[in-house]
């Protein structure tokens, strides 16, 4: 083939000016390991958010009430307070309402056993709890409806505090300390392991509703309610329905926003969406201009090179080379060092969108989409602006070049 | 096969015009062996890119193998340059930092597939040109009358019909020069058209047709008896 033939001498011109073709090759790799860099940063962010979700165990036929108004994950620095067990009781009313888990919770709480101890998160629910989150237990039981009627000191743990609190020891029946109250292990989560963002699902424990409200945390308000609906289709009126209740029970005029936050799988999606389609704008505007950029360094060294080369055009000229053949070995070089740029620039980026989340809190992700991008971004810079300088080349008297 | 009327060649700089060709009248029969023989500035140049077909007269008609060449398309020149006619020139316009070889092979990027192995054939050239040992060199590690015969070797792959020198000799040595002439008159007696532009009567004389060119016009032309041959005077020099 002769496109393959020309290919080749392009290839070779290149490789004859090695200095050209790496100045060439910088600003686009720059441009391209940047773009690659920023979409999984892009990537990451959404991949954190979803992996939260799941962690959540949320789906379509479940939503949240959490306590505090605002932005679904925006921390919020005043405790809300008006969440209440009334609240749960409204929403058990509602008709599509299947399970209503409660919840008051704690990041960060002290346990010990024996001598050994350590910070996990802590929960108190009902037996509720594993019906919405789906979750088995290996080892005993879970909590019963009378340990919660009974206010009883049980606790169910996951499996992170056994492996480090009891090592091999058969935690069922040992008493452990949370927050200086003694709990009995009642059971074992079924492990379910760490995501790719880091979040150790087994690192909790559950207890009682009504111990963690009297001996642990000494209050009545919740953090949050989760409702398991019977028909997803119909979440959102029920959602709604919950809303206008709690804005009763919490006497809330109608010119002040909600203190809760109704969270669905839908409302979490749209809301990823809309803060990466930012973020993607930004991204499409920095590489935009690197690009624009290394095209404009590429069009000047072509158009050097070509002038540089008119003797080489003139003597492929009279050896029946005809237009389109100088035009293509041209546009080829230009596309080439681009594209080639493009594919060092993408796994330079990969390599620092792997090295970031080592030295920064910047969670990012690998997915083919660098790739294609780069391909793409690569070659359409090659050819707008490798299409000037092939032209001039085209256009050179082969006469001249002689003289 | 070549045949010009009335040629002019106009050369415009700005709105100076200079006219360096006033009216050439030619006739090249094939298998002939023909120089143009003028002193530099007459315009021999311009005539060799008109008949080699990479320029285009201002006025007069160019008939190559009975096409009239000002109908021809880019496409269509590209490709009698390139079966057609092997062009030599006077600083053999190889390509730096490209070996004997690939220089030979430059014009078949330009060609439809070619019969047989390229390669082999590229090879066979540049030892039956005495290069057989130069195969891989680059043009800056070669003597110049060595550099020409790549450049002949290289108008030579796609076997043309016609050889266009200009000076071949000019930029070599006595000896060197020799050796490219005996390789023309080698070439022509093997049947190709030669066609050489020389300012040197003492070249010029090698062919049968001396073309006498002068400030554009061809003063007369010239037939000689008996041409002098390159390959005894080398053989000569030689034995000195």
């Amino acid at each position: 083939m002769k496109i393959f033939r020309l290919f080749r001498e392009s290839l070779k011109g290149l490789l004859q000016s090695k200095l050209n073709t790496s100045l060439m090759m910088l600003g686009i790799i720059i441009g391209i390991s940047s773009l690659t860099v920023i979409v999984s940063i892009g990537e990451g962010g959404k991949a954190k958010v979803i992996e939260r979700m799941n962690s959540f165990g949320f789906g379509s036929d479940v939503f949240l009430v959490a306590a505090g108004g605002g932005k679904f994950f925006s921390h919020r620095r005043t405790k809300a307070t008006t969440l209440s067990f009334k609240d749960v009781e409204d929403i058990r009313q509602l008709p599509n309402a299947k399970v209503v888990a409660t919840y008051q919770r704690q990041r960060s709480v002290r346990v010990a056993y024996k001598n050994k101890n350590k910070m996990t998160r802590l929960a108190g629910s009902t037996p509720l709890w594993q019906v919405v989150r789906k979750w088995d237990i290996v080892r005993g039981r879970f909590l019963v409806d009378e340990d919660v009627v009974g206010v009883k000191k049980v606790v169910v743990i996951g499996d992170t505090v056994v492996r480090e609190l009891f090592g091999q020891e058969d935690p069922i029946g040992k008493h452990i300390r949370i927050k200086n109250v003694i709990f009995e292990v009642v059971g074992v989560l079924k492990k379910r392991g760490v995501t790719g963002g880091g979040h150790d699902a087994d690192d909790r424990m559950v207890v009682p509703i009504t111990t963690s409200a009297q001996r642990i945390f000494n209050r009545n308000y919740l953090n949050s309610i989760r409702v398991l609906v019977y028909d997803p289709s119909k979440i959102d009126i029920t959602a709604e329905m919950a809303r206008a209740a709690l804005r009763k029970n919490h006497n809330l005029p109608p010119s002040v926003e909600d203190d809760f936050r109704i969270i669905t799988a839908e409302g979490l999606l749209v809301w990823i969406t809309r803060s990466s389609r930012t973020l993607t704008l930004m991204l499409a505007w920095i590489s935009a201009i690197s690009l624009l950029v290394s095209g404009i360094v590429i069009m000047n060294i072509m158009l050097v090179s070509v002038n540089e080369r008119t003797r080489e055009i003139g003597i492929r000229r009279s050896l029946g080379a005809t237009k389109r053949a100088i035009l293509l070995q041209f546009l080829m070089e230009a596309v080439l060092v681009s594209v080639i740029g493009g594919i060092i620039g993408t796994l330079l980026g990969l390599g620092i969108g792997e090295l970031l989340p080592l030295i920064t809190p910047v969670n990012t992700a690998v997915s083919f989409k660098p790739f294609l991008l780069a391909f793409l971004f690569s070659l359409l810079v090659g050819i707008i602006f490798g299409i000037q300088p092939a032209r001039k080349a085209t256009l050179l008297n082969p006469v001249e070049a002689f003289k | 096969m070549i045949r010009l009327e009335k040629i002019t060649k106009v050369f415009k700089i700005g709105t100076l015009e200079t006219p360096v060709l006033h009216g050439i009248d030619l006739h090249i029969e094939k298998g002939e062996f023909t120089t143009i023989m003028a002193p530099s500035g007459a315009g021999k140049s311009t005539l060799m890119y008109i008949i080699g077909c990479l320029d285009r007269p201002t006025s007069g008609r160019y008939f190559f193998d009975g096409k009239e060449v000002e109908t021809l398309s880019d496409w269509e020149l590209s490709k009698i340059r390139n079966k057609k006619i092997g062009f030599v020139f006077q600083s053999y316009n190889l390509l730096p930092r490209t070996s004997a070889v690939d220089n030979v092979l430059l014009p078949l990027i330009y060609s439809d597939n070619y019969p047989g192995n390229p390669e082999e054939k590229a090879k066979e050239l540049l030892i039956s040109l005495g290069l057989g040992e130069r195969l891989e060199h680059k043009p800056n590690e070669l003597s110049g009358g060595q550099q020409q015969k790549i450049a002949i070797a290289r108008a030579l792959i796609n076997e043309p019909r016609i050889i266009l020198a200009d000076e071949p000799t000019g930029n070599l040595d006595t000896r060197s020069g020799l050796e490219i002439l005996s390789i023309f008159q080698k070439l022509h007696k093997e049947g190709k058209t030669i066609i050489c532009i020389t300012h040197d009567r003492e070249v010029a004389s090698h062919a049968r047709k001396i073309i006498h060119m002068k400030d554009g016009r061809i003063e007369s032309v010239e037939e000689v008896e008996k041409p002098k041959d390159a390959f005894s005077a080398l053989y000569e020099l030689k034995a000195k």
